[in-house]
C-alpha cells in the first residue's frame, strides 16, 4: 500500500505566484494570517488603532521582501519575525507614549508567550470584544449542531492539527471521507458566519 | 435557450452552478489543509485565484479554524476592511519593476536628448531607452519599494499587469510630435509626483525629487 504524500502547505505556492505578479495570491495570504498577526501585535501594543497600523505595515514590509523569502522556514514564521520587528520599531519610535507598553522595549525576549507574563492585553473596544464573543458563540453553536462524524473530523483537523491520513486512522474511515466531512463541516459553520460578516461589514465578497 | 427547472425550484443551470461551487469549495478546503498534490493542487490554486466564491470560502474556512482555536481570533468581521486598506496602501507604491523594462517602451525625461534616426524604430528606441533608464533609475531611487499592484476598489482584482520583479504586459507607448517615446503611465506617475511637491511616500522632502520633477505642460 502506497502511503499518501505528506501535506504540502500552499503558502509557498501563493508566495511564488505573488512574486510572479499575481497580487491576488498575496491577498489570500493576508486573509489567512492577518488575524494572527493582529493578535501577536496586540500583545505588544495597547492602542487598538496602532495595532492595525502596525499590522498593515507588517504586510507591506512582507510584500516588499517576498522575493527574498526562500522557503527555508514556514511562511508564517517569516511573517512573524517581520511583525515583531515592525512592532519593536514602532514601540521604539514612540517610547515615551504612555499608551505603549514600555516594558517591551527593555525586554530582549521576542517570544510571543513571554509577553503574557506582563499582561500584554490590548485595549480592545467593547464593540470589538463583543463581536469576537458573538462570533465565537456562533461558531461553537454551529459546531454543536453538526453531526458527530462531522464534528469529530473538523475538531481533529482544526484543533488537534492532525493530517487527513491521521484522522482517517483515528476515525477508521477512508481519507476521502475525512476530506468530505471536514469540507461539509466548514461549509455548515461558515454559512452561519456569513450573515454576521455582512451585518458588521456592510459589504460582502 | 429554454430554462429547465430542477428540484427545489432551481434551474438546471443554478443547480449546476451550485454543484460547481461546492466542488470548488471542497478543493479549497483540501488545499488549505495541504492535502492536494500535483495537478489537482495546481488546478485548485488557479481556481481559487480566479473565483470570488472560492476566495470567500478560503477566507471563511480559515476564519472558522481560527475561531475554533481561539476566541481572540474570532473577530474576523473586519478582515475585508483590513484587506481593502492594505490594497490602497500598496497601490501607492511605485513599481520596482520599472528598472527592469529594457524590452518595453520607456519614458524620456526633460533631461534626455532624443536623436532622430533615419534608420529603424528599434535604433531610436534604444537611444531613448539609454537616457530614460538613467532618469528612471534616479526617480526610483526615491520611489523604491512602491508598487502599483491592485485596483483599489476591487479587492480581488484581475491579474495585475506588472509583477514586483518583471512586467507581464508591455506598456503602451506613444510617439510625441518631437519624436520622444512616451509612457503614459509613467507620465501619470510623475505628474502625480509633481502634485506632491517632490515629497516621497514617507512624506519626507527630497531635494533631488524637486530637481527631477516632471512638468508635462513645459514639454
Amino acid at each position: 500500500m502506497i502511503s499518501p504524500l505528506p501535506p504540502q502547505d500552499p503558502d509557498i505556492d501563493l508566495v511564488q505566484r505573488t512574486v510572479a505578479g499575481d497580487q491576488r495570491a498575496y491577498s489570500l495570504l493576508v486573509l489567512k494570517y492577518q488575524r494572527r498577526i493582529q493578535r501577536l501585535i496586540g500583545r505588544m501594543v495597547r492602542d487598538v488603532d496602532l495595532v492595525e497600523d502596525i499590522a498593515q505595515e507588517t504586510f507591506i514590509r512582507a510584500y516588499r521582501a517576498l522575493p527574498k523569502f526562500r522557503g527555508e522556514s514556514q511562511f508564517y514564521t517569516w511573517l512573524y519575525r517581520i511583525a515583531v520587528n515592525t512592532a519593536k520599531k514602532a514601540l521604539l519610535d514612540m517610547k515615551r507614549n504612555p499608551t505603549v507598553m514600555e516594558s517591551f522595549t527593555s525586554n530582549g525576549d521576542d517570544d510571543e508567550t513571554s509577553w503574557r507574563k506582563s499582561e500584554p492585553i490590548s485595549d480592545e473596544t467593547p464593540e470589538s470584544l463583543l463581536a469576537a464573543k458573538e462570533i465565537a458563540a456562533v461558531v461553537n453553536s454551529a459546531m454543536a449542531e453538526l453531526s458527530e462524524d462531522l464534528r469529530r473530523a473538523v475538531t481533529l483537523r482544526e484543533i488537534e492539527g492532525l493530517s487527513y491520513e491521521e484522522i482517517a486512522l483515528a476515525l477508521n474511515c477512508p481519507i476521502g471521507t475525512v476530506r468530505s466531512r471536514i469540507f461539509r463541516a466548514r461549509e455548515s459553520i461558515s454559512a452561519k458566519l456569513k450573515p454576521l460578516l455582512e451585518h458588521q461589514m456592510g459589504k460582502r465578497w | 435557450m429554454s430554462t429547465k427547472w430542477g428540484s427545489g425550484g432551481k434551474t438546471d443551470h443554478e443547480t449546476s452552478m451550485t454543484q460547481s461551487s461546492s466542488t470548488a469549495n471542497d478543493q479549497v478546503s483540501a488545499l488549505m489543509d495541504g492535502e492536494l498534490q500535483g495537478s489537482e493542487r495546481e488546478a485548485a490554486i488557479v481556481a481559487l485565484l480566479g473565483d470570488p466564491d472560492a476566495t470567500q470560502a478560503w477566507h471563511a474556512y480559515h476564519w472558522v479554524g481560527d475561531a475554533l482555536r481561539s476566541e481572540e481570533l474570532a473577530a474576523g468581521a473586519q478582515d475585508l476592511r483590513f484587506l481593502a486598506k492594505l490594497e490602497m496602501l500598496l497601490s501607492q507604491e511605485t513599481k520596482v519593476s520599472l528598472v527592469e523594462m529594457p524590452d518595453k517602451a520607456v519614458v524620456l525625461s526633460a533631461d534626455t536628448k532624443h536623436h532622430t534616426s533615419a534608420n529603424s524604430d528599434r535604433f531610436r528606441w534604444r537611444m531613448a531607452a539609454g537616457g530614460a533608464m538613467t532618469v528612471a533609475l534616479a526617480v526610483l531611487a526615491v520611489f523604491v519599494g512602491w508598487v502599483d499592484p491592485w485596483q483599489t476598489n476591487v479587492p480581488m482584482a484581475v491579474p495585475m499587469a506588472a509583477a514586483p520583479q518583471k512586467l507581464q504586459n508591455p506598456v503602451t507607448d506613444t510617439v510625441a510630435a518631437d519624436g520622444m517615446i512616451r509612457d503614459p503611465r509613467l507620465d501619470q506617475l510623475l505628474s502625480a509626483h509633481q502634485q506632491l511637491g517632490g515629497h516621497s511616500a514617507l512624506q519626507m522632502p527630497s531635494g533631488f525629487l524637486r530637481n527631477a520633477t516632471f512638468d508635462a505642460k513645459g514639454r
